[in-house]
C-alpha cells in the first residue's frame, strides 16, 4: 500500500512523504537496504530523477544513507526521535471525527477476526500471541509499544483465517500507527492494554468466543480513549 | 464403507506424492552443500536449477526454496533461507526480510513448516494458513528436511497453489456422506458437506459427531465421517 503506483503528477515530496511513513511505522526498519533505485522508481512509477530528489530530502533529514558502489545501496537510519516526530506531525491534523472513524474500523475488523479466530485458529496461530503482549508489556517507549501491539493484531489476523480481513487489518493498523506511538508513550498505557490482551490467546484456544471479543473490544476502546484524551491535551504526553 | 475411505485416504496422500518425491531429490543435491557449509549465495547457485526445475514441472506448487537451521555451518545464528517463486511466466528469488528488527521479518525457524519438518524429519503438510511473513496469503507449505549425518541441517519446502490441491481433494470426498479430511488439530482442511466451514475447528462444530476416522499420510491428519 505504501509502496503503490504514483500518479504520472507524483512528485519528490509525495515519494519522500510515503517513505518517510514507512520508517516512522518501522515497516522500513533502521538498517533496512530500500530496493535499488530502478526498482523502487519503477513501484512508484515515477522517473528516477524524483526518486534521487525524493531520496535527497531523506539524506538531508538523516532518515537514510547511501553508499556507492559494490554492496552499497540506501539504508535506513532513522533515529527514535524523528519518529515520534513524524508521527506528531501526522496526528495534528487529525480530529475527534478521525479518531473515532479509524477506532471504528479497527474495532470492526479485530473483533470480527476474534470472532472468526475462537472458531479455527490452529495452536501455531495463537502460540505467537503470549510473546507479543509480553512485548508490548514490556516495552520501553511509544514506539516499541505500537510495534509489540501491531504484532498483535496482525497475528489476530492472520488467525481469522482471512486473507482479506488479514490485510485490512494490516492497513489499519498502519493508518493507526502514529496514534498508537503516542498513546503508547505512557508507560502505565501499555501495561494496562497488555493485562487486557493476555487472557485472548487462552479465550481463542478455549473456543470462548464472547470472552475473547470482550478483552479485544476493552482494549480497543481503552486506547481510542485515550487517544481522545491525549488530542483534546494537544497531544502532550 | 471403511476400506472406500481407507482407499480414498491414500488417494489424498497420492495427490503430493510426486511433489514430496522430488522435494526429497532437491534436498539430496542441496545436502552436500550444507554439511559443507556454505555462504547464501552459494546456497542459491546450487539449489536454484532443481528448483526451477521443480516449478517448471510441478503446477501445484508456487514457490519453493531451502532454508537453513540457524546451527548450521558458515551462515550465521540466523540461518538463511533462499526461495523462488512464479509470478504469471516468471520465476524471481524472493528476498525475504532477515532483519529482527523490522516489523515484516521473516522468521522462518519459528514457522510451523520449518519445525515439524525438524522435529518430525518427516514429509510434512501444513493445512492453509495465512502467511503474514511471507506470502501474505493463504498458504499450505509441503516440506522435507535435509538430514546430513542424522542431524537436520535445514528444510526444502515448496508452496502449494491452494486452490489447485483444495480441487483435487474435494473430487476425491464421498459426496453421499459428511465426509470431512482433518488436520492434526482436528481442522477441517476439506468437506464433502459445504455447509461446513473450511478451517474449523471440529470442536467449535455444533453437531459433529464422528462416526469413522481413518489416518491420512504421516503428518496426523484423518478422514472422518460424521453422523
Amino acid at each position: 500500500m505504501l509502496f503503490a503506483p504514483l500518479d504520472a503528477h507524483g512528485r519528490a515530496e509525495t515519494v519522500a512523504e510515503r517513505l518517510r511513513t514507512a520508517i516512522s511505522l518501522g515497516v522500513l526498519a533502521e538498517g533496512d537496504l530500500l530496493p535499488p533505485e530502478p526498482e523502487l522508481a519503477a513501484q512508484f512509477n515515477i522517473s528516477p530523477v524524483t526518486l534521487r530528489e525524493a531520496l535527497n530530502r531523506l539524506r538531508d533529514q538523516g532518515l537514510v544513507t547511501t553508499r556507492r558502489g559494490r554492496g552499497g545501496g540506501t539504508v535506513v537510519t532513522a533515529p527514535t526521535v524523528s519518529q515520534i516526530r513524524v508521527a506528531i506531525d501526522q496526528v495534528r491534523a487529525l480530529t475527534a471525527l478521525d479518531l473515532r472513524d479509524l477506532a471504528d474500523w479497527r474495532r470492526a475488523l479485530s473483533l470480527e477476526s476474534v470472532r472468526l479466530a475462537a472458531r479455527r485458529a490452529s495452536s501455531e496461530d495463537v502460540a505467537p500471541m503470549p510473546r507479543s503482549v509480553e512485548r508490548l508489556h514490556e516495552a520501553g517507549d511509544g514506539i516499541e509499544g505500537r510495534r509489540a501491539e501491531s504484532r498483535f493484531y496482525i497475528e489476530l489476523g492472520a488467525a481469522s483465517q482471512s486473507t482479506r480481513l488479514s490485510t485490512a487489518l494490516i492497513n489499519a493498523q498502519v493508518e493507526y500507527s502514529p496514534v498508537l506511538t503516542l498513546v503508547y508513550h505512557a508507560v502505565e498505557t501499555r501495561e494496562h492494554v497488555a493485562r487486557l490482551l493476555e487472557p485472548v490467546a487462552e479465550h481463542l484456544r478455549e473456543v470462548r468466543v464472547r470472552e475473547a471479543e470482550q478483552a479485544v473490544a476493552d482494549a480497543i476502546g481503552f486506547v481510542a480513549d485515550r487517544a481522545g484524551t491525549l488530542r483534546s491535551n494537544g497531544w502532550q504526553a | 464403507m471403511r476400506r472406500d475411505m481407507e482407499q480414498r485416504a491414500q488417494r489424498i496422500v497420492d495427490v503430493t506424492d510426486a511433489l514430496f518425491t522430488d522435494l526429497e531429490r532437491i534436498a539430496a543435491a542441496t545436502a552436500p552443500a550444507l554439511a559443507g557449509g556454505t555462504d547464501a549465495e552459494a546456497l542459491a547457485a546450487v539449489t536454484e536449477p532443481p528448483v526451477l526445475a521443480h516449478l517448471e514441472g510441478h503446477p501445484l506448487t508456487i514457490g519453493a526454496g531451502v532454508a537453513v537451521a540457524p546451527e548450521a555451518a558458515g551462515l550465521g545464528p540466523l540461518g538463511t533461507m533462499v526461495w523462488w517463486r512464479r509470478s504469471g511466466d516468471e520465476v524471481r528469488r524472493k528476498q525475504h526480510v532477515d532483519n529482527p528488527a523490522s516489523d515484516s521479518y521473516y522468521d522462518f525457524a519459528q514457522s510451523r513448516w520449518f519445525r515439524t519438518a525438524v522435529q518430525t524429519r518427516q514429509r510434512t503438510l501444513i493445512a492453509p494458513f495465512v502467511d503474514s511473513w511471507g506470502t501474505d496469503d493463504l498458504t499450505m507449505v509441503a516440506a522435507v528436511p535435509v538430514v546430513v549425518d542424522d542431524a537436520v541441517l535445514g528444510v526444502v519446502a515448496a508452496d502449494l497453489v491452494v486452490r489447485t490441491w483444495l480441487a483435487e481433494v474435494d473430487d476425491l470426498l464421498d459426496p453421499m456422506s459428511r465426509e470431512l479430511l482433518l488436520d492434526a488439530e482436528d481442522r477441517v482442511v476439506a468437506s464433502s458437506d459445504p455447509t461446513i466451514e473450511l478451517s474449523v475447528r471440529l470442536r467449535a462444530l455444533e453437531d459433529a459427531r464422528v462416526e469413522r476416522r481413518v489416518p491420512v499420510g504421516a503428518s496426523g491428519w484423518t478422514l472422518v465421517h460424521l453422523a
